[in-house]
């Protein structure tokens, strides 16, 4: 069976690389199925299930290592499940599928918009704020921050390979909140300068480590080392549910291009990945919708979710490309 | 370097280090070498007659190298070691020629001693490299680099790591150096240091100056890469020969860390409030290093701080270097 358009028109974005974020893309992923629901010629409700198990399948192979999208599709696949389980009628599972993906998209503008009055509310007057590359939820909490009337200032580095941390400066920049930049091995000069840390993160474990760009799990020693506290922002939808069945997260290597050209001995080799683990020993809480959580709280918001069976099902061959 | 020395009258010898120093070319070893021939060249080209007019051309020479020099334990140590030779010489009440002549034996001790404990460094540091181990080492330090290249020579087989260490990326000469000399090298970048650090069994990094309380003072980078390294259990060996040990710390005296230049990170910044912070240095302190490999064995910081009180140290040049301290052109980073 072909998938339905904008089903198809969001695989190809996400393996492109096309969407912005993890939460834009979360977002992408429930308004196609949505879609789909809406424009199903399904006759009973095993036709439509066949139709939205073959658009998830579609959507997690080429899915990347972001919890949110893979959360929110627990979400809507889990409607699906229940109102099976419940023997809904082909009427009652697609309102009860448009249900889901309307209480995920107002959800999902609540949720940034706490993370960000919660993490504002941890700047103070004067404050230096150290943070790690980009994240487009840390930008929200300093804009909400400079809303809410609080003079303040960041610093940032350059984040090596991509350097996002010039996004920030850029951003900070338009926002009118002023920004020093510094390059990646000078953590151990400009943390201890800042007062506090806020880092985004990629994905939060189970077990309360934080997945974050490259570098951040460095600043968090330092941070430690100097009494700086660490904060992570990240919507509950970064607590990823696969971590629960102890998959590895999907690592990404930092390219040969990146760091030596074509003129170094092919015997020098590059090593690295692109993203690293902070213990949660390392940090002072994570800023979610929920409040200001400690890390070990992330298994009971994880119990929270109530993942998809189906999905939950996906995860380890997913883990592994195999899809 | 953003000091500019006056180059008018200047001896040619003289000229070329502070030459070097402008345009940042000299190591802080390499300095010390330099710095020690442009005085004795002073010492034996001045056409003085007298005691006080040698003296007088020899200071005026320090005067010129303080400022042009960036903030390197070893040209320092040097100048104390030759106006320390100035004071002890006039307690002994030498004439002009015994002056001169007691100048360029100290130079030419000096050379004989710098060449030998480069060697002995060398050998020392090849020790601890771990056979069939991997080495974390950060940006490039010929010491560092030598110790490398010797324990290779020495047949142990081990595996490098090495970051690229922005901005001018040394961490690529010293991955494309050991390379070529046929050791395995694997780099990352500077960020990675959290994933690479703990896959080491030991880290050997160079240093800038080893200061009175045991801390190094070493290229940017290397105290969150101790931190790590302190973290995971691996142990920290700073190389370094005792010409690196700040004397004038001794007296609080701290060295200028320079910091980056703006267009190394940010070429074509937007407009507001946008700044570039940092400097070239940073400080691992005492806690964090295992040992400092020195010409003399394997000594703790503590050991290193004691014996800054036998090094050589002129009182004249101390009074001048609080001066100096306190005028450095080196702007405190930006903090808007």
């Amino acid at each position: 069976m072909a998938d339905h358009p904008a089903v198809k028109n969001v695989v190809e974005r996400i393996d492109k690389d096309e969407i912005g974020g993890a939460a834009d893309t979360a977002i992408e992923v429930i308004e196609a199925l949505d879609q789909l629901v809406t424009d199903s010629s399904a006759e009973d409700t095993a036709a439509l299930v066949a139709e939205i198990d073959a658009a998830v399948l579609s959507l997690m192979k080429v899915m990347p290592s972001l919890a949110p999208p893979i959360n929110a599709l627990h979400q809507f696949v889990g409607a699906m499940e229940r109102a099976e389980a419940a023997g809904a009628s082909l009427g009652e599972m697609k309102e009860a599928l448009h249900t889901a993906a309307g209480t995920f998209y107002k959800w999902a503008e609540k949720a940034l918009r706490r993370v960000a009055q919660i993490g504002a509310e941890k700047i103070k007057d004067g404050d230096t704020v150290f943070m790690y590359s980009m994240s487009s939820t840390v930008w929200r909490i300093f804009k909400q921050a400079k809303a809410d009337g609080k003079s303040f200032s960041v610093i940032v580095t350059e984040s090596r390979p991509a350097n996002e941390g010039l996004w920030t400066v850029t951003e900070m920049a338009e926002a009118g909140i002023p920004v020093s930049v510094g390059i990646d091995a000078g953590i151990g000069e400009l943390i201890p300068a800042s007062d506090l840390v806020m880092i985004g993160a990629d994905v939060i474990a189970s077990n309360g480590y934080a997945l974050c760009k490259m570098g951040s799990y460095a600043s968090a020693l330092v941070a430690k080392a100097h009494g700086v506290p660490f904060y992570i922002a990240a919507d509950t939808l970064k607590f990823d549910t696969s971590t629960l069945l102890g998959l590895p997260y999907r690592q990404y290597k930092v390219h040969r291009e990146e760091v030596l050209d074509d003129s170094y001995p092919a015997e020098a080799k590059v090593v690295g990945n692109l993203f690293d683990e902070t213990p949660p020993e390392l940090i002072t809480a994570i800023i979610t919708e929920k409040g200001l959580l400690h890390p070990a709280a992330a298994y009971t918001v994880l119990q929270e979710m109530q993942p998809s069976e189906k999905l939950t099902a996906m995860l380890p061959a997913w883990s592994r490309g195999e899809l | 370097m953003t000091r500019t020395a006056v180059t008018g009258d200047m001896r040619p010898a003289l000229r070329e280090v502070v030459a070097g120093f402008e345009a940042n070319a000299l190591h802080a070893a390499r300095a010390g070498r330099e710095v020690m021939g442009a005085l004795a060249a002073v010492a034996a080209d001045t056409p003085a007659e007298t005691v006080d007019a040698l003296v007088a051309a020899v200071e005026g020479a320090v005067d010129v190298l303080l400022a042009a020099m960036p903030a390197y334990a070893p040209p320092l140590n040097v100048i104390h070691r030759m106006m320390a030779r100035i004071e002890s010489a006039r307690r002994e009440g030498l004439d002009v020629a015994g002056l001169r002549s007691a100048l360029l034996a100290e130079a030419a001790t000096y050379r004989a001693w710098s060449e030998r404990a480069r060697e002995k460094i060398a050998e020392i540091g090849a020790a601890i490299v771990p056979e069939g181990g991997t080495v974390f080492t950060f940006t490039l330090s010929e010491t560092a680099a030598r110790t490398l290249a010797t324990a290779k020579e020495r047949g142990k087989a081990y595996r490098l790591l090495v970051t690229e260490s922005r901005p001018n990326n040394d961490g690529r000469i010293t991955a494309r150096r050991l390379a070529e000399a046929g050791v395995p090298v694997a780099i990352g970048i500077d960020a990675g240091m959290g994933e690479l650090v703990p896959r080491a069994d030991v880290m050997i990094v160079g240093a800038e100056a080893i200061m009175a309380d045991g801390s190094a003072v070493c290229k940017v980078g290397t105290y969150p890469a101790a931190l790590v390294a302190g973290a995971h259990g691996v142990p920290v060996y700073v190389v370094a020969d005792t010409m690196k040990f700040n004397v004038s710390s001794r007296l609080g005296i701290d060295l200028w860390l320079d910091a980056i230049a703006a267009d190394d990170v940010l070429p074509d910044p937007p407009a507001g409030a946008v700044a570039v912070i940092g400097r070239l240095f940073d400080r691992t302190p005492a806690h964090l290093i295992a040992g400092v490999v020195t010409e003399r064995g394997i000594m703790s910081p503590a050991a290193c701080s004691a014996a800054m009180g036998d090094m050589p140290f002129s009182q004249a040049l101390a009074r001048r270097l609080h001066a100096w301290a306190g005028q450095s052109p080196h702007p405190e980073p930006k903090r808007e």
